[in-house]
């Protein structure tokens, strides 16, 4: 096909279009004030419910505090749970501002990196967070047993070894894990460990990014 | 209060007036008859709401491009990608084309057409859709965000394509 011919078929097809298009234009008028969901929504969704999980941390310690803590370790665990707290709040508040300050007026190629960059920033926060869990669970037991003035270091300490303990083995584990998947020949384990590791929201994160500086690329 | 109205009844003369840019875009992005509605309900919404920041020394059509292409392209990497193969754009084009005159290999190319745009990835079939709607190559990078180099080297390249693919 001839690039002539191929923009006169584009016009026919407009034609088509505009005939079918008047028909549904009042739709788009009265729709237009209504807030019609965007498809950041999820992002912002998830966003605010970060803020609530890091929020309810913030609680969780604020609560420990009212009960005046002396045992050190107990101090400690607070400090470490209202850190978890304060980092999920600033990291969700970072992303809603982020997507707050996109102007969708701006070039398509800018609008379209920044949005990959905050998805990807999103995503890679969420596995931070999670990994953090092999061991934040010891400090929030800690926290828990503060708030019915229980210093669980002082009754089992064994507890909060094996716990750091198991939570050292199971990080190490994942990390030789993944470092192992990235070295092996066989596809389907780098994919498995990917999938369940890194996440394929991670993956089409990336993807986009790497798809928009691609199209930005001058390649003469 | 009135001149909420007017800035109300200006924008919704002014989408009138290049209603076509939406549902180009939106025929473009997307496959089925609910994500179309879907989809022009938001890049209409998402107008509205960065009307107010619309300065009038810029041409109103490239504001309009950048804004429905950005809400096309961050819908359709959410909504349609995993679904691809679904009702293809002619499909509810058929009832308004039984009579016409014009050969009976049309729908065979304009089907060839629309095959080539859907197998382009969002931000080429933006390019693809700028270039056949016969934008000037500054236009399509104000619009896109590139150079007017990097415009006419993708162009070139996208001619290419056409000819060998389509």
């Amino acid at each position: 096909m001839e690039l002539d011919e191929m923009k006169a078929i584009w016009q026919l097809l407009d034609k088509r279009l505009e005939r079918e298009n008047s028909m549904t234009f009042a739709m788009l008028r009265h729709q237009k004030l209504d807030g019609a969901k965007t498809s950041l929504r999820p992002l912002v969704v998830g966003q605010l419910l970060q803020l609530l999980w890091g929020a309810t941390f913030i609680l969780l310690a604020g609560l420990l505090w009212a009960t005046r803590p002396s045992a050190l370790p107990v101090i400690v665990a607070g400090v470490i749970v209202h850190a978890y707290g304060v980092g999920c709040v600033i990291v969700a508040g970072l992303v809603l501002s982020a997507i707050h300050r996109i102007d969708y007026a701006f070039p398509v190629v800018e609008v379209q990196g920044r949005l990959a960059r905050v998805r990807r920033a999103y995503v890679v926060s969420g596995i931070v967070g999670g990994f953090t869990w092999w061991f934040f669970w010891v400090p929030l037991l800690m926290v828990l047993g503060g708030l019915v003035r229980v210093d669980l270091y002082a009754h089992a300490p064994s507890v909060v070894w094996i716990g750091i303990a198991v939570g050292a083995i199971g990080l190490s584990g994942t990390w030789w894990l993944y470092l192992h998947s990235r070295k092996s020949s066989n596809p389907r384990l780098r994919r498995v460990v990917d999938n369940a590791m890194i996440g394929r929201s991670l993956q089409r994160a990336q993807a986009q990014l790497e798809e928009v500086r691609s199209f930005e690329v001058e390649n003469l | 209060m009135e001149d909420e109205w007017h800035t109300e009844k200006e924008f919704e003369s002014r989408l009138q007036a290049h209603r076509a840019i939406v549902f180009k875009i939106v025929n473009t992005y997307c496959w089925q008859l609910d994500d179309r509605a879907d989809l022009a309900q938001e890049i209409a919404a998402q107008l509205w709401r960065a009307w107010p920041r619309y300065d009038p020394s810029r041409t109103f059509t490239t504001w309009m491009y950048r804004i429905a292409f950005n809400v096309a392209i961050s819908f359709v990497r959410k909504e349609v990608q995993h679904r691809r193969t679904s009702v293809p754009l002619d499909e509810n084009l058929h009832d308004v084309t039984p009579t016409n005159p014009i050969g009976p290999s049309l729908d065979d190319r304009v089907g060839r057409l629309q095959l080539f745009i859907e197998q382009q990835a969002p931000l080429d079939r933006a390019l693809l859709l700028l270039y056949l709607e016969d934008k000037s190559q500054k236009e399509i990078a104000d619009i896109l965000g590139l150079t007017q180099t990097n415009v006419s080297t993708k162009i070139g390249r996208l001619k290419q394509k056409i000819r060998s693919e389509i």
